[in-house]
C-alpha cells in the first residue's frame, strides 16, 4: 500500500474512530477561568521589555496554531485523529490501528519513533514565562532520545507573549514553594549517580556521570526516557523554587509526568537543584556544516523519492485529492500555516511547485539570492537552525524532525542541478 | 418455564440477525470495537494505474481505467470525486499521449471498447476532444495547477486550432519553471519549431533531454501542425 493509500485510509478512519479510541488526556479545566485572572496580574518573571500577553488571546492562538495536534494538556481537548500528529502512530504500534496485520508492519517502521510529544500540563508550575516566549520564537532540540522535535511555527513575538500568558495561566499554582535552602551542588551531583538520573536525562556540558544500562526499546522506560529533557536546558527553563517543588513530588505539579518520585528530601531536592541550575558546562559548538559538492553520477527521481521525498517530506507534504482532502499541513496548510499546495508525492506535484503569499505559483527550485534552490535552502536552513541561525528568507525543514544528513541533501541538490530527471 | 417452540422462532431471528450484523461490521481493535473499514478496491486500482502511466505504459494504464470504471466518459470529466477526477486524468493523458488510439482489445472485453480504440479519424478526434473537455473542466476546479496545465497543453497541442493555447499555456509555465513533465517541453519545443524560434526549440528540447532520463520522450512528433 502507497502512504497515499495510507493517509487516505487514515483520513477515512478517521471519522470512525473518533471518539472510540482517544486516549485519556489531562485537560485544564480552569485554563479560561485563569486566564481572565492572569491578564490582571503581570507575571514577576514575564519576559523582559514588554508587556505581558493576552492570555484570552493565546488560547484562540494555541487553537490556531493547532499545538493540541501533538500536545496533551492545551485545554483544547484532542485534534481529530486524523490530524492528530501521534494517536495514530500510538494505535499503529499497538495494533489497534483498523487495517490488515500486513499493513501495519510495514507502518510501524515509519512511525516508530514519533509516538508521543510531551504534554503542555502545568507550564505555569514549572517554567519561567520568559523561557516560553523564548523557545516558541526560536525552537531548539530539548529531548536529545525524542525524534521530532518543536518545529520552529510562524508565530510573531506578540503571539509568542500570549501563548505563553496562557499557558502560564492556565496552570499556575498558587501553591506557596517550599523554602529552599542552599543545597551542595557536589551532594547533589553523587544523589543524581546514585538514583541513575542519566539513565533518562541526557547532561550535556557536564562530566559524564556513571553509564546506566539503556532501557529496553519500546518499552514504557524507553519512551519515558525519550521525554526526558536534556538537564542542560534546566537552569533556563526552571526556577530555583519551581524545580525545587517537582523533584519534591513531581506528580503533584505535573499530573501526567513520566518522571518517577524519588522521595527526596527537602535537603536532597536542594543539594540536586544546586548542581543542576550551577554546574558548569562545556558545551561545544556545532561543527558547521559541510555541503558536499554535487554527485558526478546521475540521480533519478526514483532514487532522490526512495531516499528522501517519499521517506521525508511526504509526511507533511502529500496530494490532498488522494488524500480524502487533507494534503498535511505543508500542502493544505496546518500548524498556523496557510496552505502553500506543495505536493511530494509525485514528479509531477514536485515540479508543481508552491503558492506564494500572493497567491501566485512558483517553482520549488527558484534560485535565492546566493543561487541556491529554494528546496536545497530549506534542507541547508535545518542545520542553521541547530546552530540558533536561522535564516530569513526560507524555513528550516523538515519541520520537526532532525536535519537531513550531508548526503540526503547532496542528493537532492545533485537531483536538481542534473534537470530533475525522472 | 416452557418456552414455546414458536417464541424461540421469534427470538432466534432477530439474535442471528444481530449476531450477523456485529461479525460482518466490526473489528477488534485492543479492548474496544471499531465497525470495519470497507475499502473501495478503486483507490488501489487507480493508484496502480497512475503508476503504470509513470511507466510509459499508456494502453495498460487506459484499459484498467475503463475496465475498473465503464461509466468513465460521462462520469469522468465532471466528477467532483476525486477518484474518478483521478482516473479520468490517468485516461485522459494516455489518449493524448496515444495520438488518439487506445489499442484496448486485449484488455478489454469488446462491449467496453466504445469509440475509445480511435480506429476512425473521427473517434481519435472524439478521444482527444474528451481528453481536452476533461482536463479543462478538473483545472477548473484545481485552478493553476502546473501539472493539469502542463497535461492540458499536450492535449491541445493535437486537436486542430488548439496549437496556440498550448503554447501560451507551456511559455508561462516554462517562464516560471513549472512545466510539469518532460513531455510538456518535448510539446512546447514543437510548438515552438513551427514558429520557427529554433533558439527556443533547443532550450526547451533540453530540458526535455534531462528531465526524462534517457527515454524516448523527446524524440520530435506529436503536435499537429497549426
Amino acid at each position: 500500500m502507497s502512504v497515499s493509500c495510507f493517509r487516505l485510509l487514515l483520513l477515512s478512519c478517521a471519522s470512525i474512530l473518533l471518539g472510540a479510541c482517544t486516549r485519556p488526556r489531562v485537560r485544564l479545566e480552569r485554563a479560561t477561568a485563569a486566564a481572565s485572572v492572569a491578564q490582571a496580574a503581570p507575571a514577576p518573571n514575564a519576559p523582559v521589555g514588554r508587556t505581558r500577553g493576552d492570555a484570552a488571546r493565546g488560547r484562540e492562538l494555541i487553537a490556531h496554531f493547532e499545538c493540541n495536534r501533538c500536545h496533551d494538556g492545551t485545554g483544547l481537548g484532542s485534534a481529530p485523529l486524523a490530524r492528530n500528529c501521534f494517536s495514530c502512530h500510538e494505535q499503529i504500534m499497538t495494533g489497534k490501528f483498523p487495517v490488515a496485520a500486513s499493513a501495519l508492519a510495514r507502518f510501524r517502521p515509519h512511525v516508530a519513533s514519533a509516538r508521543e510529544a510531551p504534554s503542555l500540563t502545568a507550564i505555569g508550575a514549572r517554567f519561567a514565562e520568559r523561557w516560553v516566549v523564548e523557545y516558541l520564537l526560536a525552537p531548539h532540540d530539548l529531548r536529545p532520545q525524542l525524534t521530532p522535535s518543536m518545529p520552529r511555527l510562524p508565530i510573531e513575538p506578540a503571539q509568542a507573549a500570549d501563548i505563553a500568558a496562557y499557558l502560564m495561566a492556565a496552570d499556575g499554582s498558587t501553591e506557596v514553594p517550599p523554602s529552599v535552602v542552599p543545597g551542595s551542588a557536589s551532594r547533589g551531583r553523587e544523589i543524581m549517580d546514585q538514583k541513575g538520573c542519566t539513565a533518562c536525562h541526557a547532561f550535556s556540558g557536564v562530566q559524564p556521570f556513571t553509564p546506566s544500562a539503556a532501557s529496553p526499546a519500546n518499552s514504557d522506560a524507553a519512551r519515558a526516557a525519550a521525554l526526558a529533557p536534556d538537564l542542560r536546558f534546566t537552569r533556563d527553563r526552571f526556577q530555583r523554587e519551581q524545580l525545587v517543588r517537582f523533584l519534591l513530588n513531581p506528580q503533584a505539579v505535573k499530573p501526567d509526568t513520566r518522571m518517577p518520585n524519588f522521595d527526596f528530601s527537602p535537603e536532597q531536592a536542594a543539594d540536586i537543584v544546586a548542581y543542576v541550575l550551577g554546574a558548569e558546562l562545556t558545551i561545544a559548538p556545532i561543527a558547521p556544516f559541510v555541503r558536499l559538492s554535487l554527485l558526478s553520477r546521475p540521480v533519478s527521481f526514483e532514487e532522490a523519492n526512495r531516499q528522501v521525498f517519499s521517506r521525508t517530506c511526504h509526511h507533511c507534504h502529500t496530494d490532498a485529492e488522494s488524500a480524502g482532502g487533507d494534503g498535511g499541513p505543508g500542502n493544505s496548510g496546518g500548524f498556523g500555516f496557510a496552505p502553500r499546495g506543495v505536493s511530494f508525492s509525485s514528479h509531477s506535484s514536485i515540479l508543481a511547485g508552491y503558492v506564494d503569499a500572493q497567491g501566485e505559483r512558483r517553482s520549488l527550485f527558484e534560485p535565492l539570492s546566493d543561487g541556491t534552490p529554494r528546496l536545497v535552502a530549506a534542507l541547508l536552513a535545518r542545520h542553521d537552525e541547530l546552530r540558533a541561525a536561522p535564516r530569513d528568507q526560507v524555513r528550516g525543514m523538515p519541520l520537526g524532525l532532525p536535519p537531513l544528513s550531508a548526503e540526503d541533501i547532496q542528493l537532492v541538490e545533485s537531483w536538481v542541478a542534473q534537470g530533475k530527471p525522472l | 418455564m416452557t418456552i414455546s417452540k414458536r417464541g424461540i422462532q421469534m427470538l432466534a431471528v432477530p439474535i442471528s440477525f444481530v449476531s450477523l450484523l456485529i461479525s460482518a461490521s466490526s473489528l477488534a481493535c485492543g479492548g474496544d470495537w471499531y465497525p470495519e473499514v470497507q475499502i473501495d478496491p478503486r483507490i488501489r486500482g487507480v493508484a496502480e494505474a497512475e503508476k503504470t502511466l509513470a511507466k510509459g505504459n499508456y494502453v495498460a494504464a487506459a484499459g484498467s481505467v475503463v475496465r475498473m470504471i465503464p461509466q468513465i466518459e460521462t462520469l469522468g470529466g465532471n466528477s467532483r470525486d476525486p477518484l474518478l477526477a483521478r482516473a479520468a486524468r490517468v485516461l485522459s493523458l494516455a489518449i493524448v499521449r496515444q495520438g488518439g488510439k487506445l489499442s484496448l482489445e486485449r484488455e478489454l472485453p469488446i462491449e467496453l471498447f466504445g469509440h475509445w480504440l480511435g480506429k476512425s479519424k473521427l473517434d481519435q478526434s472524439k478521444n482527444l476532444a474528451w481528453s481536452v473537455d476533461t482536463l479543462r473542466r478538473q483545472l477548473s476546479v484545481r485552478k493553476d495547477e502546473p501539472g493539469l496545465m502542463t497535461e492540458l497543453a499536450e492535449a491541445l497541442s493535437k486537436v486542430d486550432g488548439g496549437q496556440d493555447e498550448a503554447r501560451t499555456i507551456l511559455e508561462s509555465l516554462a517562464a516560471r519553471d513549472l512545466v510539469g513533465s518532460p513531455q510538456g517541453y518535448q510539446v512546447l519545443a514543437e510548438l515552438r519549431r513551427q514558429k520557427g524560434d529554433d533558439a527556443g526549440q533547443k532550450l526547451a528540447l533540453k530540458r526535455c533531454v534531462s528531465m526524462a532520463s534517457g527515454s524516448k520522450v523527446c524524440e520530435p512528433s506529436a503536435p499537429r501542425a497549426s
